[in-house]
């Protein structure tokens, strides 16, 4: 518990801070659009756009962004155990943002978006959320810098949303192209709403996530590659 | 507890040759490591520290081998590690900094970890402080919670790079003290990484020269001062500065310019001989007039 608090205290309080205005804000553009507005669509578009951009920056920060990395490998327990524990943190911190939504939007009497049981929705904002962190920190560890990394995932998500019609229509992809573009697009529960292999869509993306994540412990296997020195 | 060093040499990408077949054999104490920046001090250390991999060559510590990914793990046990620039968390204080490093180095026993952290603020002379962000702290305070955070394993090997590059006189004085007060206590190597060559002259009974990678002397520092024995020269000029000698200082007279200068032969009639210092012998030694074979042949003579 003792380290858990100290990797909570590692995190950057700017950034928190950031995530924490942005959770408040999500919160009121809801209640607003539902009442208002009467869309459903923001809700979908907070948990599945806007929630993974602040976990991802802070996921670049879990080693390129330690001031005191170069200690920390020569410490006795594994680079990878330690970033493993920091992206833990991160983790927890995006659930806790998704829980604490939907007991919001339960209150709102607002519908949880996505197909099957509450577990099931969860992935709304799970699955492209594990594949900006661990895109995000495989792009800051191979550079070493924790700017490089969340710009990498600040990027992707930003392509996403800007070539969405090009991603997921045929103006430019075709046959086997668009369906396999179609069925790793990050943001299906916004613009794919109520295609079929919307949780096919979510599993493929939890294994992209997974595919970066050993990216990122083999990555972690060699400390120059972590410090510079090859 | 021993090191030893053979044929080590590490090649980064583009070909360039940072530590060349060094041959090093360490036993516990102070030993200072000095050269010029680029000399690839830093990167012997970080061979040693088990941060890079030699490119050939080997590196024992103890009985562990720092190319054998299974014997790094035990290395890091014995290890302290004081890198040249040490980033702190400007969020914690100096008490939860060194607490969470020890974590990190196996001090799961939390009665044991607090003990230890306490003596080593003591040590350090931060216990007053031990509370305080690090945001607020000195360079020089953060160098000595840095040593702090070396120490808490108690290790048998302590690397310390570049320590008091940076600091007022008073704090590099602290810090070199604490350094020999920790040698004294016996049976840990300790490896001062420096380009100071004061810090040597003060703490070390024994130092190394790195060159370009290549070490260019290995001995006493009275020995490396011996190297400009009878080279060491004080002349006055109107002002013209001399040529073909290494200048050691230079200093605006009444009459003149005066000039410490190491050389051989004696450059002029009028030059007085003086007594060598520790970085007299050293500029000989780098200034490309004394070769490495000069220095061995003087230092057997």
């Amino acid at each position: 518990m003792t380290t858990l608090r100290y990797h909570v205290k590692l995190l950057n309080y700017d950034y928190l801070l950031i995530t924490g205005i942005v959770w408040a804000l999500g919160a009121f553009l809801t209640w607003f659009s539902y009442h208002t507005l009467n869309l459903g669509d923001m809700t979908i578009s907070v948990l599945e756009l806007v929630f993974p951009v602040p976990v991802a920056v802070l996921a670049s920060a879990a080693f390129a962004g330690d001031p005191a990395r170069e200690v920390v490998c020569t410490a006795e327990r594994p680079v990878w155990q330690i970033v493993a524990s920091r992206i833990a943190v991160v983790l927890g911190l995006l659930a806790v943002m998704a829980v604490l939504f939907d007991a919001y939007l339960a209150v709102l009497n607002i519908p949880l978006p996505g197909d099957g049981g509450w577990l099931e929705k969860q992935l709304v904002w799970f699955s492209p959320s594990l594949v900006l962190i661990f895109a995000s920190l495989l792009a800051s560890l191979w550079s070493r810098s924790a700017t490089v990394g969340a710009s990498v995932a600040v990027g992707v998500w930003l392509l996403e949303i800007i070539l969405h019609d090009l991603l997921i229509g045929d103006a430019v992809l075709q046959g086997v192209w668009l369906d396999v573009s179609r069925r790793i697009f990050l943001f299906a529960t916004l613009w794919e709403t109520g295609v079929p292999f919307w949780l096919l869509n979510r599993e493929l993306l939890a294994g992209i996530a997974a595919v970066l994540a050993v990216a990122c412990l083999w990555r972690m296997s060699r400390t120059e590659w972590l410090l510079g020195g090859e | 507890m021993q090191i030893q060093l053979e044929h080590l040499s590490k090649t980064y990408s583009g070909n360039v040759q940072a530590v060349r077949d060094v041959h090093l054999s360490i036993q516990p104490g102070l030993i200072g490591l000095l050269g010029p920046n680029g000399a690839g001090k830093t990167t012997l250390m970080r061979m040693l520290a088990t941060l890079l991999t030699p490119t050939e060559g080997t590196a024992r510590i103890g009985n562990y081998d720092v190319r054998q990914a299974a014997d790094r793990r035990q290395i890091k046990r014995i290890l302290g590690y004081l890198p040249q620039e040490l980033g702190l968390y400007p969020n914690l204080s100096a008490y939860e900094f060194l607490d969470y490093m020890a974590i990190l180095k196996g001090l799961h026993d939390g009665k044991a970890r607090k003990q230890r952290i306490s003596e080593l603020l003591e040590m350090v002379s931060l216990a007053d402080v031990a509370k305080r962000r690090l945001r607020g702290f000195s360079g020089g305070m953060k160098r000595r919670v840095g040593l702090a955070q070396a120490m808490l394993n108690d290790p048998q090997f302590l690397i310390v790079d570049e320590p008091t590059a940076g600091l007022d006189p008073e704090e590099r004085i602290r810090i070199r003290t604490m350094l020999s007060e920790l040698a004294l206590a016996g049976g840990r190597v300790i490896i001062l990484s420096t380009h100071i060559v004061e810090d040597v002259a003060q703490t070390c009974r024994r130092l190394v020269v790195l060159h370009k990678g290549q070490v260019r002397f290995d001995g006493a520092p009275e020995e490396l001062a011996a190297l400009a024995e009878g080279r060491t020269w004080q002349m006055t000029t109107s002002g013209a500065r001399p040529e073909h000698l290494a200048i050691a200082s230079i200093l605006p007279r009444a009459g003149g310019i005066e000039y410490r200068v190491i050389g051989d032969p004696r450059p002029e009639d009028h030059a007085t001989p003086l007594a060598p210092t520790l970085e007299d012998g050293y500029l000989w030694l780098m200034s490309g007039l004394g070769t490495k074979e000069t220095a061995l042949n003087l230092l057997r003579s």
